[in-house]
């Protein structure tokens, strides 16, 4: 016991503090950042032209997060299975990957994106695409996600009509 | 002086989460306590019941948020019982890696929180700072910084990568170098001696008869760890000790079961644990990390009932699963160590105690909400 000893503490006044501000500021490289490992589990990727549409993920979430959505075209490129491919709703999903681990294609993923910033709570609700991977800020490329589900019908003539 | 009412909680700093306390006070001293929860009720035994076997894992680690692996091993520890599984060994070493780590974070938040309630704010900033490095670990484990949903049924979700010991022995000895700091700040300054010896005791005698498990029990004088008399994951294998009252080593023993006591054997225990991971990562066997799992949404359960404890950071956590063979269970009990301490440990030790003191009383319980009001 002493009454000094917590003076010690003094010390840290010279030290940096844990944390790093955000945005990043310019010097802090790229260690510093600490960014999301691989093993994160963030949003979903979904490869659409490897998916079946069989359905088990949305029988294994328990939050009932993932709808299915049908996608005609699919079956116009002569896929198997049936052409319908999940949605997942972000504001129900807990990400605990029962989903992915019940995947019998192995064709649905989780990233390591996990910023998802909108006003609009219906942006929080969209089809995974292969679209969603690493970028170098690790936030989701909303438009780029939804620019491919679109895209993706446009590649099949619902944009011609 | 006239007796007033005084309600703590459940948005004060001073509580110990989404609970409230109602104190009856006469001038400074408490004559009458009492607990009142249900800010945290998410039902979730009952919720339990109508989910497959599978589902209910990303489901408990909920009911105990600083720890929650503990509540993934007791469930799936259950779950083995019922099905008869022996899991591989090296999913038993990983799970006592997993289970040490997170005590040990969970020693930092109790740490933390109780320094703030008596007034060391430097602790607090410290503790949930250094908390975090562990966190990094477990966000390259399993997934995830808070809800792990790593430890399941017949073993672990995934293999532990290669350059992991590595990183959690960097962060052990980070973790060793900074727990000299907190004994300076903390536990050899006089401020603490002050506050905490002979505050909040716990009557030795009656410790038992109250239900009173984990670290607060240790700190009554009885050497009761369920990780010693009934060994679960690899804690066989392991040499550890189990610190009680009064062997506290370099700490001064003063009195049985008060508050100062209750804080020494948290911070003893997290040099115990960081001496299991240590020998746990050396030990550990190469091999298959889970068995193979059934289909899971046609996943039956042998009919019959089991009973897993695992001791936590704030005492003993049990589960009690009856399946009648069908997809889902058909009741759960879980036996929570903080709904002991809470409402009936704390309502009676608060009686007699001065205001200023039922912060640190409560904090130095380490009492956790959601697993009163699960």
């Amino acid at each position: 016991m002493s009454i000094l000893k917590p003076l010690k503490a003094w010390k840290h006044l010279a030290k940096k503090p844990h944390t790093i501000k955000y945005p990043y500021e310019e010097h802090v490289d790229m260690e510093e950042k600490r960014l999301p490992t691989d093993r994160l589990r963030g949003f979903h990727s979904n490869d659409l032209d490897k998916c079946i549409g069989c359905g088990l993920c949305g029988k294994i979430c328990m939050n009932k997060a993932i709808t299915y959505e049908e996608i005609p075209e699919l079956k116009e490129k002569g896929l198997k299975g049936i052409n319908i491919r999940p949605v997942i709703d972000y504001g129900r999903c807990c990400y605990c990957g029962l989903c992915v681990e019940i995947c019998p294609t192995k064709s649905l993923k989780l990233t390591p994106n996990f910023k998802l910033i909108s006003s609009d709570r219906k942006k929080f609700k969209f089809m995974p695409t292969q679209l969603v991977t690493k970028n170098e800020n690790f936030e989701v490329d909303l438009d780029a996600v939804l620019f491919n589900a679109k895209d993706y019908s446009k590649k099949f003539g619902e944009g011609e009509k | 002086m006239k007796e007033y009412e005084l309600f703590i909680g459940p948005q004060h700093p001073g509580i110990t989460g989404n609970m409230m306390y109602h104190l009856w006070v006469d001038g400074d001293t408490v004559t009458k306590a009492e607990c009142n929860v249900g800010y945290l009720h998410r039902g979730f035994e009952k919720l339990m019941e109508s989910r497959l076997w599978m589902q209910n894992i990303p489901l408990v680690c909920r009911i105990c948020v600083p720890e929650p692996d503990v509540n993934e091993a007791a469930y799936s520890m259950a779950v083995e019982q019922l099905m008869g599984w022996e899991i591989p060994d090296r999913a038993r070493y990983i799970r006592t890696i997993v289970l040490e780590l997170a005590r040990i974070s969970a020693y930092l938040m109790a740490i933390g929180s109780y320094a703030g309630s008596i007034g060391i704010y430097t602790i607090p900033q410290w503790s949930m700072g250094d908390r975090d490095y562990i966190l990094d670990i477990f966000e390259q484990l399993t997934g995830a910084r808070v809800y792990h949903i790593y430890i399941w049924p017949g073993g672990v979700r995934w293999d532990i990568p290669a350059d992991l010991p590595h990183l959690i022995e960097k962060t052990l000895n980070y973790i060793e170098e900074r727990l000299k700091l907190y004994d300076d700040v903390l536990f050899e300054n006089r401020i603490f001696f002050d506050r905490a010896i002979g505050v909040g005791k716990i009557p030795c005698n009656k410790a038992i008869e109250w239900g009173v498990t984990g670290p607060n029990l240790r700190a009554c004088g009885y050497g009761y760890d369920v990780r010693k008399l009934e060994p679960y994951a690899a804690y066989d294998e392991i040499d550890f000790d189990v610190v009680s009252y009064p062997d506290l080593g370099k700490f001064d023993a003063h009195e049985a079961g008060d508050a100062y006591t209750r804080m020494i054997v948290r911070r003893l225990e997290i040099e115990q644990s960081i001496r299991i991971i240590r020998q746990a990562l050396k030990k550990m066997p190469e091999g298959e990390h889970i068995l193979k799992h059934p289909n899971w949404l046609r996943w039956k359960v042998p009919e019959g009932y089991a009973f897993s404890r695992v001791e936590s950071s704030k005492g003993e956590f049990g589960y009690f699963v009856v399946s009648d063979g069908g997809l889902k269970p058909v009741r759960i009990h879980v036996r929570g160590p903080s709904y002991t301490h809470g409402i009936n440990v704390a309502e009676k030790i608060l009686q007699g105690a001065n205001i200023a003191d039922v912060s640190q009383i409560l904090f130095s319980l380490d009492i956790c909400p959601p697993d009163i009001d699960r």
